[in-house]
Order: C-alpha cells, then sequence, then structure tokens
C-alpha cells in the first residue's frame, strides 16, 4: 500500500473537524452535558488562591494540552511504529474520536457539575462510597507509574540530547516572570507574551550551542534531579508556575504541531517510506511477539486515549474552568490536538524518514530507523520531515535537520516535564482525598500525613525508586522506562475504561442520556476494559517473567495485579450501580 | 506573608539569578555548561563531565529560582481575587 504525506495530512484534519462540531458540540456539550454559560464553576464558587484559580481559557487550553500530552503521544506511536504505520494511525483516529475526547470532556463536565472534585470521588456518587476509596487507591499506583515512566524518558532526553535540558533550565525562570508580570506588575498579557517568546527563542539558540552536561552517570544524575523538580513544581500555587509555564508551553506545541502540518504540507508529495503494514505480532516488549490486539493499548498511551487525562481534568483543569461553554475547547479539543500530535508529529515523519538515504549517509542508522531508541525514533523522524520542507524553501538538509531534531527534543521535554509535576500534583490531590476520612476523627495526624510537601514527597519517592535503576535487555543496559512502559501505559488504559465508564454512569443516571447516544458512550467503554484487561493479564503472564531487574519486575508487577483486582471490584460496584438505577 | 519571610525569598531569589548566571556565562566562554572531569590529551576536549562548581552552580540556581518568588509574592495575587469577588471569569 503506497501513501502520500498529503493523504494522512487530511485524513487526519477532516475526521478530527468532523468529529469536533458533530460528536463534540452537537451531541456531547449540547444533549449530554447541556453546558450553560449561566451556571458558575468551581473556579468562581470555590476559589482560595492555591488549586481553585479561574483562568483564561487558552491559558487553560494551554495547562491541560501541555499536562495530558506527556511522553504518550510521541513514546507510545514511536514504539508502535514496528506494526508499520496503518495500524498505528488507525488506533490512535479511532481512540481520539470514539473514546479520548468523550472521556476528557465528560471527565472534565462531570467534575465541574460536582464541584470540582476528582473523577474518583465523582464514582462515590453513581457507584457508592467503596467505589470512591478504590478509585483512589488506583489512581495513586497509576500516578506512580506516571512518574516513573516519564522521569526516566526525561532523564534518558536530558542525558541524550544536552541541549534540551539547558533550555529547561532557562525555560522555568522565564515562566516564573510571566506569571509575576501578568499577574503582579500589571503587564498586558499580548506585551508579556511578546517579551517572553522572543526570550524563549534567545534561549533555544543558546540552547542550540551550549548543552549543560551534568557529572556522574547523567541519567542517573537527572533522575535525582527531576524528582526533586517534581515536588517543588507540584507544591507551589497554581498561578505561581503551572499556569504561566503551561500558557507559554502551548505556544510552543502549537508551534510544534503547525510546523508538523507546514512541513507535511510542504512534502505533500513524498511518500512514506515506511510499510503500511510489518507483522501483527512483531517482537516489541522484551523481545517477546507483542500481538497488536489486545496489546496495543499497552503501548499507544495518551496519543490515543489515556485514563491520566481524567484526573488531569477533573483535578487540575475542573478547578480552573471560568465558564462552562470553554470545556468543550479545553477537554475535546485538548484531547483532538494530542492526537495531531501522535499522527502528524510522529507516525507520519517516522514512516517517511523510515530508511531514508540521507540519514544512512550521516550514520544516524544502517537500514531502518526501528534500530534507533524509541525517544530518537521521534526526534529523527520529527527532524528529517521538517528538514525535507525546510530545504525546499533553500535551506540545506544537514542544519535543518540538526536544529528541528533539537527542536523536537525540546517539544519533548516540554510536554514531559509539565506532566511529571501535574501528575505529582495529582498524586498529591488523590493521596490527601484518601486520608479525607481522618480530616474529623483525627485531625494532627491528618495534618501530617496530608501536608503537601509530605504527599508530594511520596509519591515522587515511590516513581524515582522505580525509575533509577537501568536495566538489561538483549545483554544492553537501557533506561528504566523501557520496562515500566507498557505497565504505565495498561494501568493508564484501564484507568480510562474505568473514568469513561463512571462518567457514562452520571450521564445516564444524572444527566439522564438514553438511547444510542448512550450506547455510543457504553460500547467503546466495554470495549476498552475488556481490550486492557486481557492485555495486562498477557504482560503478566508473557512479558513480565523476562524482566530482569527485580525492582521493575516485582515493583509494576505487584502495581498491575492489585489494579486488576482493583479494577474487577470497580466493576462489580459500576454493574451494582446500573441495576440500582434500574430498579 | 511576613516581611522576614519576604525577605528571605528575596536573598534566595538574588543567589539563584547569580548561580544560574555563572553557569550560563562560564558555559558560554567554554561551548558546554558544566564541568569536565577528563579531557583527551590529543584532542583537548572534553571526553568525561563531572559534579563541579559550574554543573551545582546551575542546578541550585535552577531550584533556588522557583522557590525564591514564592516566598516573595505569596499564594494569591490581588488582581485573581478581585476578579473573583467581582463574580467575574477570568483571570
Amino acid at each position: 500500500m503506497q501513501a502520500y504525506s498529503i493523504e494522512i495530512m487530511l485524513i487526519v484534519v477532516i475526521i478530527y473537524a468532523l468529529a469536533y462540531v458533530y460528536y463534540g458540540r452537537k451531541i456531547l456539550e449540547q444533549q449530554v452535558v447541556k453546558a450553560s454559560p449561566e451556571r458558575p464553576t468551581p473556579a468562581i464558587a470555590k476559589y482560595d488562591g492555591v488549586d481553585y484559580v479561574p483562568a483564561n481559557k487558552y491559558v487553560l487550553y494551554g495547562h491541560h494540552f501541555a499536562s495530558i500530552a506527556g511522553a504518550g503521544p510521541i513514546v507510545g506511536p514511536a514504539i508502535a511504529m514496528s506494526y508499520g504505520w496503518l495500524l498505528p494511525l488507525i488506533w490512535v483516529l479511532f481512540g481520539n474520536v470514539f473514546i479520548g475526547a468523550v472521556h476528557d470532556y465528560l471527565s472534565l463536565m462531570a467534575s465541574v457539575r460536582y464541584g470540582g472534585l476528582s473523577v474518583m470521588s465523582i464514582s462515590e456518587n453513581v457507584m457508592g462510597r467503596t467505589a470512591r476509596f478504590i478509585f483512589l487507591i488506583y489512581v495513586y499506583f497509576a500516578l506512580v507509574l506516571v512518574i516513573a515512566a516519564f522521569e526516566s524518558v526525561a532523564a534518558k532526553l536530558f542525558a541524550a540530547i544536552p541541549g534540551s535540558a539547558t533550555l529547561a533550565l532557562i525555560f522555568m525562570p522565564l515562566a516564573l516572570l510571566f506569571g509575576i508580570m501578568v499577574y503582579r506588575a500589571g503587564v498586558k498579557i499580548t506585551t508579556a507574551t511578546a517579551i517572553m517568546l522572543i526570550l524563549i527563542l534567545l534561549g533555544f539558540v543558546y540552547s542550540y550551542y551550549i548543552p549543560f552536561r551534568v557529572g556522574g552517570d547523567a541519567y542517573h544524575s537527572w533522575v535525582i534531579i527531576l524528582a526533586i523538580y517534581a515536588i517543588i513544581a507540584a507544591s507551589l500555587p497554581v498561578w505561581y508556575l503551572l499556569q504561566p509555564r503551561d500558557y507559554l508551553n502551548a505556544y510552543i506545541l502549537w508551534f510544534f504541531v503547525f510546523l508538523a502540518v507546514f512541513s507535511s504540507l510542504l512534502v505533500a508529495d513524498m511518500k512514506l517510506a515506511g510499510p503500511a503494514y510489518t507483522s501483527w505480532a512483531p517482537k516489541i516488549f522484551q523481545k517477546q511477539p507483542t500481538p497488536f490486539w489486545p496489546a496495543i493499548p499497552l503501548i499507544i498511551a495518551c496519543g490515543s486515549l489515556s485514563g491520566f487525562h481524567s484526573v488531569v481534568a477533573s483535578g487540575t483543569s475542573s478547578k480552573q474552568l471560568a465558564n462552562e461553554m470553554e470545556g468543550l475547547l479545553v477537554g475535546y479539543g485538548g484531547m483532538l490536538t494530542e492526537g495531531a500530535v501522535s499522527s502528524l508529529a510522529v507516525i507520519l515523519p517516522v514512516s517517511l524518514a523510515w530508511s531514508a538515504p540521507e540519514l544512512i549517509k550521516a550514520g544516524v542508522f544502517h537500514n531502518s530507523i526501528l534500530e534507533l531508541d524509541k525517544v530518537h525514533r521521534f526526534t529523527v523522524g520529527y527532524g528529517y520531515m521538517s528538514a525535507k520542507a525546510l530545504e525546499r524553501l533553500g535551506v540545506s538538509f544537514g542544519d535543518g535537520f540538526h536544529v528541528m531534531a533539537l527542536f523536537a527534543a525540546i517539544a519533548l521535554v516540554t510536554f514531559i516535564m509539565t506532566t511529571l509535576d501535574t501528575a505529582t500534583r495529582l498524586g498529591r490531590f488523590a493521596w490527601q482525598e484518601l486520608f479525607e476520612p481522618l480530616r474529623s476523627s483525627s485531625p494532627g495526624l491528618y495534618t501530617v500525613i496530608a501536608n503537601r510537601w509530605v504527599a508530594s514527597i511520596l509519591a515522587v519517592f515511590f516513581g524515582s525508586l522505580m525509575a533509577y535503576p537501568y536495566v538489561t535487555i538483549g545483554g544492553k543496559q537501557l533506561p528504566a522506562y523501557n520496562v515500566i512502559w507498557p505497565a504505565f501505559a495498561g494501568t493508564n488504559q484501564l484507568l480510562a475504561a474505568l473514568a469513561l465508564l463512571t462518567v457514562a454512569l452520571w450521564a445516564y443516571k444524572v444527566q439522564q442520556v438514553r438511547g444510542a447516544t448512550n450506547w455510543l458512550i457504553q460500547i467503546p467503554a466495554w470495549f476498552l476494559w475488556i481490550t486492557v484487561t486481557i492485555a495486562l493479564g498477557w504482560w503478566l503472564v508473557v512479558v513480565m517473567p523476562h524482566i530482569s531487574s527485580p525492582i521493575q519486575k516485582y515493583g509494576a508487577g505487584a502495581i498491575v495485579v492489585v489494579n486488576l483486582i482493583l479494577d474487577i471490584l470497580l466493576i462489580i460496584l459500576y454493574i451494582i450501580g446500573l441495576q440500582r438505577r434500574n430498579e | 506573608m511576613s516581611q522576614a519571610v519576604k525577605a528571605i525569598g528575596y536573598v534566595i531569589l538574588v543567589l539563584g539569578i547569580l548561580m544560574l548566571a555563572y553557569a550560563f556565562i562560564d558555559g558560554w566562554s567554554k561551548g558546554y555548561m558544566g564541568d569536565c572531569a577528563q579531557v583527551n590529551t590529543t584532542t583537548g576536549k572534553c571526553v568525561k563531565y563531572g559534579w563541579g562548581s559550574v554543573s551545582l552552580s546551575a542546578v541550585l540556581g535552577w531550584f533556588l529560582i522557583l522557590v525564591g518568588p514564592a516566598l516573595i509574592y505569596g499564594e494569591a495575587p490581588e488582581v485573581i481575587k478581585a476578579k473573583v469577588k467581582e463574580g467575574g471569569g477570568e483571570a
């Protein structure tokens, strides 16, 4: 099957546009949620200056998009390219339209209607008190895996591409300065944005020439530095770092997506060099044959759909939404934008760069891009497509490739850093909610356990413990994410199924949604739940025994086993909840 | 925020800026930011990096800059509080 760049781009854009208007606006916003601009949101009604703070809709869209778009939309599809480009693309588009965007938007709006409560606490209202505790424990473990996987990917990236570390050092202080300029000094948001974008551009130029190289084993050093960063960033007020940083991030990420679309237009006549299909079960995890179904949700996480999104939507985003009518852009639009990252910035470029002679000549790989580490597949693919586009504008391929590969790495770091500290913040929320009953029975104990620094440190400590050691695969020492990834992705996707079932129950019981619209939400949720439950069982039986490192083998393995048990319990409570309504 | 906390915040911020600036200026002069632990005597290039004054200044300065302004400015900007009191949405 032979395809051109322009064909892929058009398919993606048309499907997303139709989905946003017809499924998002006409069905979900108008028929399911029945959004109203008159109803006050929790950011207004429960304002506290720390977590409940109304944000400009574009700032919030930036925060939400940057938080949900971690390494998942990039690393996952890069791994899945072992199947060829067709199956991953179908999974991304199918997952976005029928599951991911629905899940994100409904989680956000259900949380808004429950005063900013997390999706875990919403489950209490529709499934009972026990469900809430099971859900909270599940989510806490899932977030620990998110922290572990993303810390590992970010540390690997900083160690391998030290220019990206330089920009991280520059970017965070600039984000703080932006927040202070806008919120404290009264500088207009447009003026402050213009100043910051110029400074970020200068920072990029500096980072291109001056890499930041840390001492010792660079990977291990970065795991520790990132752990400290996550604790600090997750404990600071949202207006101070999270909101301005994510607002500025959104410009980088938008530029990143725009450049992918622009490049694919400039190279519209280029054929995809990669095969549409390679095998149903290539050797992916621990060199074991990995069947597309049911294993694909263990590979492509956030790019298609993600349970982590429901925690973000009902964790930080719902507490900052200023108006219900802005929810569709934030929740539904955020997910589609992330899908565009997977399809246009990863699957398409990697397919174009598959066996590019320029890259073979430059010694980037010998025969195929699949020889590269997952992170490098993305940076090389994105760098290649952008460089080919720039070449047509008169820029030499070599210069364009080096600059754009660094830009790709920086964009990935931007995604990851945001998700890392947001995951830590959400881990703190889940921890604090878990011990909420102690607030009245043992207030002294609650004050210590639920202290924001204590809660952040615990989540990061458990995550870092798994991220720190190398793992040995095929005689090579590799970063921990190589074995944590499927456990993280599977737990995350199962969380998506559970969250979607929860908000589907909310739509059914509270919003009184019936008929075809109800089934449009329920059927994908059940399909996902069955797929991921089987996939995690497959991982435990086939893949886990081959993991050499005991920390990841038993750490990630134990979390998956516990979460599978909690998953079954939640499904039983879900069915009971559904029957109660029917009675 | 008390005056003492604010003063600590200013000290931390200034210290952080100085440390980060030192690392960036040093990096510009050498072509990389960090400390060389081993030099290839033939090429004169650094082949192994260690922890030293530059890399420690960069990392510590970065953390201090993240924390300092939080102590100076406190938790809730008046501009956001005012918007909420007015019943307005966006800050």
